[in-house]
This record gives C-alpha cells, sequence and structure tokens, in this order.
C-alpha cells in the first residue's frame, strides 16, 4: 500500500484527537485519570486505525481486508461490557448509587465513542483520497465537530422546571418526610429528625410536558438525578447510618419529582444546577406524545 | 425491588399490647430516652432503618 501512508496517518491522527478531546474530566470523574485515559485512548487508536484502513484497501482492491475490518469493529461492543462490569462492581463502594440505568448508559456512550473515531478517521481518509491535505483535514474536523454536536446528551434542565422547597413534617409525631403533600420518608429517630429538619432540603423537579413526566417518572433517571446531586453537593451519609439516604418520588397525581438530601452544600442555585445538568438517560427517555393514542389522551 | 425485611420491634413497656405475636423480637424500654437509644443503637449495628408508626411503636426496617 504505497503512496497512502499520509491518509491513513493523518486519519489515525484525528480520529484519536477527537477521542481524546471526548475524554473529558468532570464532577463524575470518570473515566479514571490517569489509567482509564491510557485504556480509551488507546482504544480510540485502535478504532481510528481501523476507520482509516478502510479506504485504502478498497483502493487496493483488497476486499478480504475490508472484510476483516468488519469483523474488528465488532471486538468494539466489548467495551460496553468492560465499562458495564467495571461500574457494576463498584457500584457497593458508593455511598449513593448510580443505578444500572445510569451505568449501562456510560458503557454506551463509551462505546459510541469509539465509533465516533472510527467515523472520524474514515471520513478523513475520503476527504483525503479526493482533496488531499486540506480536504481530509476540513473533511475529519467537520465531521468530528458534527458528531459531537449530535452526540451532545440532554439534561434534566433541558425537560423541567426545577424548585427548591423546605421539607414538611407531618404525621402524629412530625415524623413524616415529605415536600408538597407527598409524604416521602418515615423517621424514627429524633436525632435523624432535627438534622433533617436543620440541614434537609426539597427539590420538587416539574416536567414540562407528557413526555418529560413519563422520562421523568423512570426510576434508573430518578436514581441517576440522586446520584448526580450527591456527587456534586455531598451527602451526609455513611455505612449504617441510612436515615439520611436522599430519595426521589413522584407525586402521582402531578408527575412532579421530589427529592430530599441533606447536602453538605446546601446553596440553593448550585442543587439546582446540579439536578439540571444531570443528563437524561438514552434508556429512561419516553415519548408517548409521538404516539397516536398517547397524543390523544394527553389533551 | 429488594425485599424489605422486618428486623425488631422497639417499645415502651407500657404499649406492650399494641404488638401481638410480631414474629421479630420485641425490645422493650422503660420511657422515651431509652427507647431512641434502643433504636438508635439498633439501626447502627443491624444497618436498618427505624420508622416511627406514631403510635409509640419503632420498627427497624432493612431496606
Amino acid at each position: 500500500m504505497d503512496g497512502y501512508e499520509q491518509m491513513i496517518l493523518l486519519g489515525i491522527g484525528l480520529g484519536t484527537l477527537i477521542r481524546m478531546i471526548e475524554l473529558k474530566v468532570d464532577y463524575r470523574q470518570y473515566p479514571g485519570y490517569p489509567h482509564g485515559y491510557v485504556v480509551h485512548t488507546t482504544l480510540g487508536f485502535i478504532a481510528a486505525a481501523l476507520g482509516a484502513l478502510v479506504i485504502p484497501a478498497l483502493l487496493e482492491e483488497n476486499y478480504v481486508a475490508v472484510t476483516i475490518l468488519g469483523a474488528a469493529a465488532q471486538q468494539f461492543q466489548s467495551i460496553r461490557t468492560m465499562e458495564r462490569d467495571f461500574l457494576t462492581e463498584i457500584e457497593e463502594t458508593e455511598l449513593v448509587p448510580r443505578g444500572i440505568a445510569y451505568i449501562e448508559n456510560i458503557a454506551k456512550v463509551f462505546e459510541a465513542r469509539n465509533y465516533l473515531a472510527m467515523i472520524t478517521a474514515f471520513i478523513t481518509t475520503i476527504g483525503y483520497y479526493f482533496f488531499n491535505l486540506i480536504g481530509g483535514l476540513i473533511a475529519g474536523g467537520l465531521i468530528a465537530y458534527f458528531l459531537d454536536r449530535v452526540m451532545v446528551q440532554d439534561t434534566v434542565g433541558n425537560i423541567a422546571n426545577i424548585r427548591v422547597k423546605d421539607l414538611e413534617f407531618s404525621g402524629p409525631t412530625g415524623s413524616n418526610i415529605g415536600v408538597e403533600d407527598v409524604v416521602m420518608m418515615n423517621v424514627g429517630l429524633n436525632e435523624a429528625l432535627e438534622e433533617w429538619e436543620k440541614s434537609g432540603i426539597g427539590i420538587v423537579i416539574e416536567p414540562k410536558d407528557d413526555d418529560a413526566r413519563a422520562t421523568l417518572a423512570n426510576i434508573g433517571q430518578r436514581q441517576a438525578i440522586v446520584h448526580d446531586v450527591a456527587n456534586q453537593l455531598g451527602v451526609k451519609l455513611d455505612i449504617g447510618v441510612v436515615d439520611y439516604t436522599p430519595l426521589a418520588r413522584l407525586n402521582l397525581d402531578t408527575g412532579r419529582v421530589y427529592m430530599i438530601i441533606i447536602p453538605i452544600e446546601p446553596d440553593e442555585e448550585c442543587v439546582k444546577e446540579a439536578v439540571s445538568s444531570t443528563p437524561i438517560l438514552e434508556e429512561a427517555r419516553r415519548r408517548p406524545l409521538e404516539s397516536k393514542a398517547g397524543s390523544a389522551a394527553a389533551d | 425491588m429488594e425485599s424489605k425485611d422486618l428486623k425488631a420491634f422497639v417499645i415502651k413497656e407500657e404499649d406492650k399490647e399494641k404488638i401481638d405475636n410480631g414474629g421479630v423480637p420485641v425490645f422493650y424500654a422503660s420511657d422515651d430516652e431509652e427507647l431512641e437509644y434502643i433504636a438508635m443503637l439498633m439501626a447502627r449495628i443491624t444497618d436498618t432503618m427505624v420508622h416511627d408508626l406514631g403510635n409509640g411503636v419503632r420498627i427497624l426496617i432493612n431496606h
């Protein structure tokens, strides 16, 4: 394959680069730094190499090579399995678990991002074939930017309004903790009850439409919100102290999600920000309004 | 959803008749302070949550 070096190298370079750009350290601290980074950069490199080799192989009329590339691409499914297994294993060590839906979502994102590297490398080599170096750079850059935009996940802030409310204590001994008349937890220890009264906050997540309502009702989605809020604002919780477990429950009449938590940092604006930045899980997303029955019944 | 296990009752002695054939241990306390203390200690040790039924009966449940 003489003469294709530049094409292949450019494809691999751009593909790996976009994979590295997608690896961001944020509050989730996932993937881990530095070793998680090495793992995913390497896999991104391999994916990009596969993508970059398709066009040269076709040009050489080496169709066997192309078929084998197809088989090799299958291997990237194992990334999803790897991430899922890892996160499920460490789930027990989390004070506030992510929940299986969130894990599945993260695993899927990691798999998809390798395909992103592969497609970018592939398109880059096509660009290079037709318009040489500049064409390759532009085509690769454009497709990477486009895919990056497409793969942005919605967040809770996009589909719901978030408010912070004080907790209400009802029942004969005031031990039922609730928000807006929805009782969510019964606490039998005075010590725990005082702590909830002192530093507990209630969060109201009000869906903007019926699609959002169905999405937020998903248990996995709610657990993801609880995990993310606890992750960003801290939570007063330890082994054996279950009284302060944060919860997210549904108001069956309005579809609002209520959440109670004792954050370490009870700043109202930050709480709102934390909730609204939680990603909407692909698996939790529902669109009843897209269906005939759903949209007709909605009015 | 995992099952929830009822681990124990904690009540004051004067409320004895409020539980009949509980199936799990019943702990008696002589006053409110002791009730709170037993419930707290049991909850911490057994990793359970204390719930107040509002009639003087506390139950320990493993969620």
